[in-house]
C-alpha cells in the first residue's frame, strides 16, 4: 500500500524546486500464465510486479522517475531525483493535503483469477488444444495460453488526489498451425476482458474459439497467394476495426496531435471521414478489455465521440498534452505499468453500427478482396501511412465469395482511406488486442461492423 | 534483508519445502533518458529497477516464480509459486539446473566512464543533437523525438549446484527523428547509435544520417504493381532477418513452428549467405560471457555458405532434439521461462561495396523502410507482406524515392534467392540492436503499388 503521509511528504519535496505539479503512481500487480503446446503444458509462471513512478511538471517539461522501492525513503529518493531535474532558483513551499476517495467499480469480478487452482487453468488450455487438433488432421500444432493479471494502483497528486483502483484482466490466446509438411499456415484467437475467470464460464467458449483458429489455419493452407494491386476491399467486423485503430485512432491521440504530428491537427469540426462513419473511444463498457474505472492519471474514464457522421468531434487527451493543447483531459491517460509515464491512448475504439445490409455490401461488389479476419498493423501518425495484415481473406467475383487468398497486406494513408468508406454494416462487434506505443503495451479493443473501402492498395504475391 | 540473506533463506526454505535443486536469476538496471523538443527538455526519465526469478525442480519438474520485491513475503510466494506451477506441468524431460562451465570467455561490455557521465552533460548533448539535425537543412521542420539514453544492467545467476556468475554492461545511445518538408507532404526518418562506450556515439553522424535519410525520401511516389529486382538496404536486411530469427530457434523447431527441424547439413540458402551468431562480438549489443542457464557462450555459424549448420539451442531444446546446447538460453527481462534467442546474429559481409551491389542489380527497387513487421510477417510460415519505402534504381543508381508500396515474399525463399551481399555490415535497428546485416540483393520480389 502507498502510505498517505509518505506520499504527501514526497509530493511536497518533488515540487519544492519549482515544479508546478507532481503525481505518484503506485502499483502492485500479480500475474499468472499457463501455456500448452500440443500435449505438453510447458509453461506455468507466477510473478509479482511492484513499484512506484513519480512525475513532476514544470510548464510543459515533464520529468519521470521510477523504482521498485516504494518505502517512504524510496519515495523521498525519487522526489529528490525528480526535483533536481527540474531545479531552478525558485523555491516552492506547497503544502500537499491528500484527500482519499473510493473509486466506483463498473467492472464486477466474480472469480479472482489468482485464486483459481492451477489444475483448472491446465484443463482449460488442454481442452482448447484438443478441440483445435480435432478440427482437422491437417492441424499440426496448437498452442493455447491462458493468462491474467490483477493490478492494484494508487494515484496521488499535488491537487490532493488519492485514489485507488483494482483492475483484473483475464485472457486466452490460441494459435493453430495447419501444415502439409512444406507450408505452415496459422489461425489464432485471443478473447479476453476486464473481468475475472468467469470469462470462460459465462462469456466465451474456449473450445469454440480453438476450432475457429483451426478453421482459419486450414482455410489458409488451401488458399492461393493474394494478387497485388489496387482494388475495393470489404473488411469484416470485430478485429477488422484495427483499420480504424491504425488509420485514424493513433492520429487522434493527443500524443501526436499536441505536437503537430498528425494529419488531423486543427480539424475539429471539419469533415475528415465519409459521412457513413461515426466512431467512439469508450472506456465505460462494463468488463470490456479496454475499459477502465479511472485512467492511469486518476481521471474518470469516459465515452468519447471521436467522429460523428464524418465530422471530427474530439481528440483523446491526457493531462500533460491537455496543457499543451489548452483543452480538457478525456480520461485517456494510460500506461503499461509504473515504469512508463502515461500518455494519451485508446480504450475500446470502434466505428458505430451503420445502416447498410451486409449481404448487399458483398453482392454489390463486382471484384475485390473480402478481409474476413485481420491481423495487427501499425501507423505513422505524421503521414497517416498505415499497414495491416489480412489473416483470412477471400477474393470476390461478381458479388460472390470466390476463393480464399493468403498473404495479403493492406496499406494506405488514414485520412484518404476513411474518406473512401462507402458502406457501413448494421452489426458492430469488438475484438481484443494489445496496443504498443510510447507508454507501453496496454489492452485495447478494436471494433466495427462490416465496412467497404472503394479502393485500397493490397500487397500480395501474385 | 541483504541480497545474500535473501538467497540463503530462499534456498534453505526451498530445500525444506521439497524443492530438489533451485536457481535464482537476478537482473538489476538503472537507466536515464532525456528527450528534447525546441531546445527544451520534453521528457526526462530516471529509473532504478530490478527483479528476480526463482526456479526449482519439484516432483521432477521445473516451476517458476518471480518478484520485484525481495522481502519475507516474497520468499513464501516464490517457494509456493514454484511448487504450484511445477505441479501442473506435463513435462518431466527437459529442464535442469546447470553446475557451470569449466571456464568463461572475457568480454568487454562495461565502461566505468560511460556509467558516470553526468545528467547535465547528457541533456546538453541531446540539445546539441537537435541543433545539429536542424542545421543540416532548412527543410528540417522539427523533431519527433531527439534524445540521449544511458544505462547499466547486471545479471547474476546463483544456484544450488554451486554456480554463481555475474555480468555487467553499460549502454549509451543517441537517437533523433527529424520531420522534413519542402512545402509538400512531410517526410520522416529515424537514426540512432548505441554502444557500450559513450565515446563511440558521434551525434554529428547521427544527426546527418537522420536528416539525409528524411530529405532523400521527399517527394516519393508509388510505382505500378509488378515483379521487381530488389536490394534491401543494410538496416532493412537486418530488420527482415530479426523478424524471422525465430526460425533458427531450437524451441520453435521443437514445437514444430520452424521448417528447419532436422535439416542440419542441408543446403537451405544461397552460397552467398553465411549467418553467424557471435556472443563474443566486440562491441555487440548482446555480447555476454554466459547465457541465461549459466552456460559459457561461444561463436557459431548458423548457415555456412548456404548450408544449414545448426539451430540455436538451450540445454532443454538441445536435449529434446538430441543436440548440444549452443548457449543461446535467453530470458526476456528477469521474469518468465528460459527460452532461446540469438545473441549478436548477423549476415557476414562480402567485399562488394553497396554501390557495386546496386550496379549489379541494374534496375529494380532498393528498400529503405519496412512497416508492419509484427503483423505482416508470419514467422511460422515465413510469409511476409510489408508496407515499404525506398528508391527506384535505374542503371545502378537511385532514380527517385518511392512509397505506398508493399513487398511480399517468403523468408525461406529469400534465403535461397540471395544473389549477393554487400560489405556494409550494420547493427542497431531499434528493438533489434543485436541483429546485423549488410545490404542484400535478394533477387526478384512481388511489389504492390498503384
Amino acid at each position: 500500500m502507498l502510505n498517505k503521509s509518505a506520499a504527501e511528504a514526497a509530493l511536497t519535496k518533488a515540487v519544492s524546486t519549482g515544479g508546478d505539479f507532481a503525481e505518484i503512481f503506485y502499483e502492485d500487480t500479480r500475474r499468472s500464465r499457463v501455456s500448452r503446446t500440443d500435449d505438453r503444458l510447458d509453461t506455468a509462471t507466477a510473478s509479482r510486479h511492484h513499484g512506484v513512478g513519480l512525475r513532476v511538471y514544470k510548464g510543459l517539461n515533464s520529468v519521470y522517475v521510477h523504482s521498485n522501492d516504494s518505502s517512504p525513503e524510496g519515495l523521498m529518493k525519487l522526489a529528490r531525483l525528480a526535483g533536481e531535474a527540474v531545479a531552478d532558483k525558485c523555491e516552492n513551499n506547497l503544502a500537499v493535503n491528500l484527500i482519499g476517495s473510493v473509486t466506483p467499480n463498473i467492472h464486477p469480478v466474480e472469480q479472482l483469477p489468482m485464486d483459481v487452482p492451477g489444475a483448472r487453468r491446465a484443463r482449460l488450455v488442454g481442452d482448447a488444444c484438443k478441440a483445435a487438433k480435432a478440427y482437422s488432421n491437417e492441424i499440426a500444432h496448437v498452442t493455447a495460453a491462458q493468462f491474467d493479471w490483477e493490478q492494484h494502483v494508487t494515484i496521488a497528486n499535488t491537487e490532493g488526489m488519492f485514489k485507488s483502483d483494482t483492475r483484473v484482466y483475464t485472457r486466452m490466446m490460441i494459435q493453430a498451425i495447419a501444415s502439409d509438411g512444406t507450408v505452415n499456415q496459422t489461425g489464432s484467437a485471443g478473447p479476453g476482458g476486464h473481468i475475472g475467470f468467469e470469462l470462460f464460464e459465462k462469456k466465451i467458449d474456449a473450445e469454440e474459439q480453438a476450432r475457429e483458429a483451426a478453421r482459419v489455419a486450414v482455410t489458409m493452407l488451401h488458399a492461393e497467394n493474394c494478387p497485388a494491386g489496387v482494388m475495393p476491399v470489404i473488411i469484416d467486423g470485430g478485429f477488422g476495426g484495427v483499420i480504424f485503430h491504425e488509420a485514424c485512432g493513433h492520429s487522434l491521440e493527443a500524443a501526436a496531435v499536441a505536437f503537430g504530428n498528425s494529419e488531423f491537427c486543427g480539424k475539429l469540426g471539419q469533415r475528415i471521414a465519409s459521412p457513413k462513419v461515426t466512431a467512439y473511444d469508450d472506456g465505460t463498457i462494463p468488463n470490456e478489455w479496454g475499459s477502465e474505472n479511472i485512467d492511469d492519471e486518476g481521471n474518470p474514464t469516459t465515452k468519447l465521440l471521436l467522429i460523428e457522421n464524418g465530422i471530427l468531434k474530439n481528440y483523446m487527451i491526457d493531462r500533460l498534452n491537455a496543457r499543451r493543447m489548452n483543452m480538457p483531459v478525456t480520461g485517456s491517460g494510460r500506461r503499461q505499468d509504473y515504469t512508463f509515464a502515461p500518455t494519451s491512448r485508446m480504450r475500446n475504439t470502434y466505428i458505430a453500427a451503420g445502416e447498410d445490409d451486409e449481404e448487399e455490401i458483398i453482392s454489390s461488389m463486382a471484384e475485390g478482396l473480402y478481409a474476413k479476419q485481420m491481423g495487427g498493423g501499425s501507423v505513422n501518425p505524421l503521414t497517416g501511412e498505415f499497414n495491416f495484415a489480412v489473416s483470412e481473406g477471400y477474393l470476390i467475383k461478381n458479388g460472390k465469395i470466390d476463393r480464399p487468398v493468403r498473404g495479403a497486406t493492406l496499406i494506405g494513408k488514414g485520412g484518404q482511406t476513411i474518406m473512401k468508406i462507402d458502406r457501413v454494416g448494421k452489426k458492430m462487434w469488438m475484438a481484443q488486442g494489445m496496443c504498443g506505443a510510447a507508454s507501453g503495451s496496454i489492452p485495447t479493443n478494436v471494433g466495427q461492423p462490416m465496412i467497404r473501402v472503394t479502393d485500397m492498395t493490397v500487397g500480395g504475391r501474385k | 534483508m541483504t541480497r545474500q540473506e535473501f538467497i540463503d533463506r530462499l534456498f534453505e526454505g526451498a530445500k525444506k519445502a521439497g524443492i530438489e535443486e533451485c536457481e535464482a536469476y537476478f537482473v538489476n538496471s538503472d537507466s536515464f533518458d532525456v528527450d528534447i523538443l525546441d531546445q527544451n527538455i520534453n521528457t526526462y526519465s530516471v529509473s532504478e529497477s530490478g527483479g528476480m526469478c526463482f526456479r526449482g525442480i519439484y516432483a521432477g519438474k521445473m516451476g517458476y516464480a518471480s518478484t520485484e520485491i525481495e522481502d519475507e513475503e516474497a520468499i513464501d510466494m516464490l517457494i509456493n509459486g514454484v511448487k504450484n506451477n511445477a505441479s501442473i506441468l506435463d513435462t518431466e524431460d527437459g529442464e535442469s539446473i546447470f553446475e557451470g562451465s569449466e571456464s568463461y570467455p572475457n568480454v568487454n561490455t562495461y565502461d566505468e566512464e560511460t556509467a558516470s557521465v553526468p545528467a547535465s552533460e547528457k541533456v546538453a548533448q541531446a540539445m546539441e543533437l537537435e541543433r545539429l539535425v536542424k542545421a543540416v537543412s532548412d527543410k528540417v521542420l522539427r523533431v519527433d523525438g531527439c534524445g540521449v539514453t544511458s544505462g547499466a544492467s547486471s545479471v547474476r545467476i546463483v544456484n544450488s549446484k554451486g554456480l554463481d556468475v555475474s555480468h555487467t554492461s553499460t549502454v549509451y545511445g543517441a537517437a533523433v527523428a527529424p520531420i522534413v518538408s519542402d512545402g509538400g507532404a512531410p517526410s520522416f526518418a529515424f537514426e540512432l547509435k548505441f554502444s557500450h562506450n559513450h565515446k563511440d556515439v558521434d551525434i554529428r553522424q547521427v544527426a546527418e544520417a537522420a536528416a539525409n535519410k528524411a530529405l532523400e525520401s521527399l517527394g516519393a511516389v508509388s510505382i505500378p504493381s509488378g515483379t521487381y529486382k530488389c536490394v534491401l538496404r543494410n538496416d532493412m536486411a537486418a530488420t527482415l532477418l530479426g523478424t524471422f530469427a525465430g526460425v533458427f530457434s531450437g524451441e520453435s523447431a521443437r514445437k514444430g513452428m520452424s521448417l528447419l527441424r532436422g535439416r542440419e547439413g542441408e543446403k537451405i540458402a544461397s552460397d552467398a549467405l553465411t549467418l553467424t551468431d557471435d556472443p563474443l562480438y566486440e562491441g555487440g549489443f548482446a555480447t555476454r560471457p554466459f547465457d541465461a542457464e549459466g552456460v559459457a557462450c561461444f561463436t557459431k555459424d548458423v548457415i555456412k555458405d548456404g548450408v544449414f549448420n545448426t539451430l540455436l539451442h538451450n540445454r532443454e531444446t538441445a536435449a529434446a532434439l538430441n543436440r548440444k546446447t549452443t548457449a543461446n538460453a535467453a530470458k526476456q527481462g528477469y521474469a518468465g521461462k528460459v527460452t532461446v534467442a540469438p545473441t549478436n546474429l548477423f549476415i557476414r559481409p562480402s567485399d562488394i561495396s553497396p554501390e557495386k551491389l546496386l550496379e549489379q542489380m541494374g534496375e529494380g527497387v532498393m528498400i529503405t523502410s519496412l512497416m508492419g513487421m509484427h503483423s505482416g510477417a508470419n514467422p511460422i510460415s515465413g510469409d511476409f507482406s510489408l508496407g515499404a519505402k525506398g528508391f527506384m534504381i535505374k542503371d545502378g543508381k537511385k532514380a527517385f524515392p518511392i512509397e505506398q508500396i508493399t513487398i511480399a515474399g517468403n523468408f525461406y525463399d529469400i534465403l535461397k534467392n540471395i544473389r549477393a551481399v554487400a560489405s556494409d555490415l550494420k547493427f542497431g535497428h531499434p528493438g533489434q540492436s543485436s541483429i546485423g546485416a549488410p545490404a542484400v540483393y535478394i533477387g526478384e520480389i512481388s511489389v504492390a503499388g498503384k
